[in-house]
């Protein structure tokens, strides 16, 4: 056995704890390695100082052990009180959440409305109505219609009559005008001819030799 | 003749609040030694406080055919477990000064060696400490360990020695000289 296989032994040696067979051969090997022997010693020297450990000794309050005993108790009922509330608030929650979709609660002007049940699947996008045909006359008209028809059928034509003679009278009126104007317009000319034959003949009068020799 | 813990057991849960504390009489100094070394003197006391509390909200569950010493032991374990996490938020240990052992070699009394073993204990990591305290002060054999924290014998045998040398070096670092310091 070599140095380190003994050392490994010796808290065994020390303590009582190594076989017969073990003991023998440590010792064997003890016996001839002053080293060894050396930390045998050592070790022995170190068990004897752990007796110098305390020795403590307690008197154990069992009135204040009952009193902190019931403390816990109460102190665990309390946790577990709390446990279930907590529990049971959690679980009404998910409960909520899962039929607040089926549940309606409206305030309207005279009335306070809880309602209960499944509400309507919204329904699907429809598609836009196509636009109504224009029919015209597409039902028999009664007989108010038709009188009132008749009747704005025959203001139309009283209007249309009477724009058709506002504007005959017009032409007429514009025919006179022109008429009028051209009246005028040969008057201006034959009273313009009168007035040159008036100042030739007042020229002639008043320059006769004028027309002869010429003016001087 | 003492009734055993487990005609104690079966009396409290009859009702008998008397055979309740009859079981913390006879358990508390021992779990007041184990939680010492397992969580520190200073804890001790509440620790064990807190031991009994769990034995007596596990008192419905507890089952008669394993030892009550086991059942209260694995209780025990725990509750150091605990306050072993709790205590890691705190100030770490290696932070401390060593000690000052540079007077007489009489200054160095049996006050000074529990500090040093207090203090090199709370430097072991928890399953170390465990192995060592069950292995060392409570006399358990390695069996009875591997049935108690549900690890196999062989690695808390290997484990044992790894903590006796950690153990060896931290009192050297806290200043014990294994040689001459001896108690």
């Amino acid at each position: 056995m070599n140095c380190d296989a003994a050392r490994n032994f010796l808290p065994g040696l020390l303590y009582g704890d190594s076989s017969p067979e073990e003991a023998g051969q440590v010792q064997a090997h003890l016996d001839g390695c002053a080293a060894c022997r050396a930390e045998q010693a050592s070790l022995a020297r170190t068990r004897r100082l752990l007796d110098a450990a305390p020795v403590a000794s307690a008197n154990v309050d069992v009135a204040r052990l009952y009193r902190e005993a019931a403390a816990l108790q109460e102190r665990r009922l309390r946790c577990w009180r709390r446990l279930a509330v907590a529990t049971l608030a959690a679980a009404a929650a998910v409960v909520l959440l899962a039929l607040a979709p089926r549940l309606e609660v409206r305030c309207e002007a005279h009335q306070f409305v809880v309602r209960w049940g499944e509400t309507p699947a919204p329904e699907p996008p429809a598609l836009a109505p196509p636009e109504p045909p224009i029919v015209v006359a597409s039902a028999p008209p009664s007989a108010e219609v038709e009188g009132r028809l008749r009747l704005l059928g025959d203001l139309v034509q009283a209007l249309s009559n009477e724009v058709e003679a506002r504007d005959g009278r017009r032409q007429q009126d514009m025919a006179a005008l022109e008429a009028q104007v051209l009246a005028l317009r040969r008057q201006a000319g034959e009273l313009r001819l009168a007035v040159e034959k008036d100042v030739a003949a007042l020229y002639t009068a008043q320059f006769p030799e004028t027309k002869k020799g010429g003016p001087q | 003749m003492e009734p055993s813990d487990a005609d104690l057991m079966r009396q409290w849960r009859a009702g008998d609040g008397r055979a309740f504390e009859a079981l913390v009489r006879r358990w508390q100094d021992a779990m007041a030694r184990l939680l010492a070394r397992l969580a520190g003197p200073d804890a001790a006391a509440d620790l064990c406080q807190d031991v009994f509390l769990r034995v007596y909200q596990a008192g419905a569950r507890y089952r008669e055919e394993g030892a009550f010493s086991t059942w209260i032991y694995r209780i025990a374990l725990n509750v150091a477990r605990d306050a072993g996490r709790r205590r890691r938020g705190s100030v770490p240990l290696d932070d401390r000064e060593p000690f000052d052992v540079t007077g007489p070699h009489e200054a160095l009394c049996r006050r000074e060696a529990v500090e040093f073993v207090t203090r090199a204990l709370a430097k072991l990591p928890d399953d170390l400490r465990e192995v060592l305290v069950l292995r060392h002060y409570e006399g358990l054999n390695f069996e009875q360990i591997a049935r108690l924290t549900g690890t196999p014998a062989s690695t808390l045998k290997s484990r044992f020695a790894v903590a006796l040398r950690r153990l060896r070096a931290d009192l050297r670092a806290l200043g014990w000289d294994s040689g001459e310091n001896e108690p």
